[in-house]
């Protein structure tokens, strides 16, 4: 197995995530996951550490997600139209959505290279091109946001009980 | 925004921490309250991850199959209607020359024939009979 290949295997499914939240459809979330590793592969992985590496390739993702929103190819996600009717458990997924939806671009990339694809602060600095203190205030303000929006749906949810979840990259690490 | 609170984010996202900020932004209650918050909501995008059913791409692709369609869609296109043409029109190249048109002239061209002088001039005078003795000669 190559770099490449190695470096695909272990991170596409964190690319196809967050592309797949700020492009919209699948299938353009698939393409744009594929267009990423064929410039990782003609650029050559670059000399760093895994880290370093990890922050470059979602810069590569970020920039390909901005020029797909840029011209206008975004499609929202679908929501489907029984939303009223799903069960309380998945509640907060529907609201959270489409909160998510609504927060200025800068917090949603921060929030989502920090929850679904389990960024480092560091590394989104490096793939958003900010600093640390813009992530740590960016991600801040996002979760502010999401919580002002969500209020009752996560007041229910915390009637459930809360448990501590690590984010997919820690969870990996560990 | 209140900003008291972004040691806790940084706490829960596993960031190094300053130990005593972060006691005391657990002191008040919003801080716990926003504690509590936080793993809710990394519960509920985990919830709605886990829920979305579409995959990422299993192989790494040489390159996208839709534009490989494309090209090949277009070069079929330029060789089809190359060959279209072809039979249409015949081979594409320079033109044969064209003959220009025959026309003979002669340097000296005789001068038209002169009517011959005549021998014998009838004269024809309308109201009279022909001649008894005539007729046939």
């Amino acid at each position: 197995m190559t770099d490449v290949e190695r470096f695909y295997a272990d991170h596409r499914d964190g690319v196809f995530r967050y592309l797949r939240r700020i492009v919209g459809g699948p299938d353009a979330a698939r393409d744009l996951t594929q267009e990423v590793f064929l410039r990782v592969s003609r650029a050559g992985m670059p000399d760093a550490t895994e880290i370093g590496r990890r922050a470059w390739l979602f810069k590569i993702a970020r920039n390909l997600a901005l020029n797909h929103v840029r011209n206008g190819h975004r499609r929202p996600m679908p929501v489907e139209l029984g939303e009223v009717v799903v069960p309380a458990t998945q509640e907060l997924g529907f609201a959270l959505r489409t909160a998510i939806e609504a927060l200025p671009a800068l917090d949603r990339d921060v929030f989502l290279l920090r929850e679904m694809a389990g960024l480092s602060y560091g590394e989104i600095a490096t793939a958003c091109e900010v600093t640390v203190e813009t992530v740590r205030s960016r991600l801040h303000q996002a979760r502010q946001s999401l919580r002002a929006a969500l209020g009752p749906a996560l007041d229910v949810r915390e009637q459930r009980g809360v448990r501590c979840t690590p984010a997919p990259r820690d969870r990996q690490d560990s | 925004m209140d900003a008291r609170f972004e040691v806790i984010d940084a706490f829960v996202d596993g960031e190094r921490v300053d130990a005593a900020a972060l006691k005391h932004a657990l002191s008040e209650p919003a801080g716990r309250d926003y504690l509590v918050d936080v793993w809710l909501l990394r519960e509920g995008v985990q919830e709605e991850m886990s829920a979305d059913t579409s995959a990422p791409p299993a192989m790494l692709r040489a390159r996208a199959p839709r534009t490989w369609l494309f090209a090949a869609a277009l070069i079929a296109c330029v060789i089809g209607g190359y060959f279209i043409g072809y039979r249409v029109s015949g081979p594409v190249g320079p033109q044969a020359p064209v003959p220009p048109p025959i026309t003979t002239t002669s340097p000296q061209a005789p001068a038209p024939l002169a009517a011959p002088v005549p021998t014998r001039v009838i004269t024809v005078q309308f109201g009279t009979d022909a001649p008894a003795s005539g007729g046939g000669e």
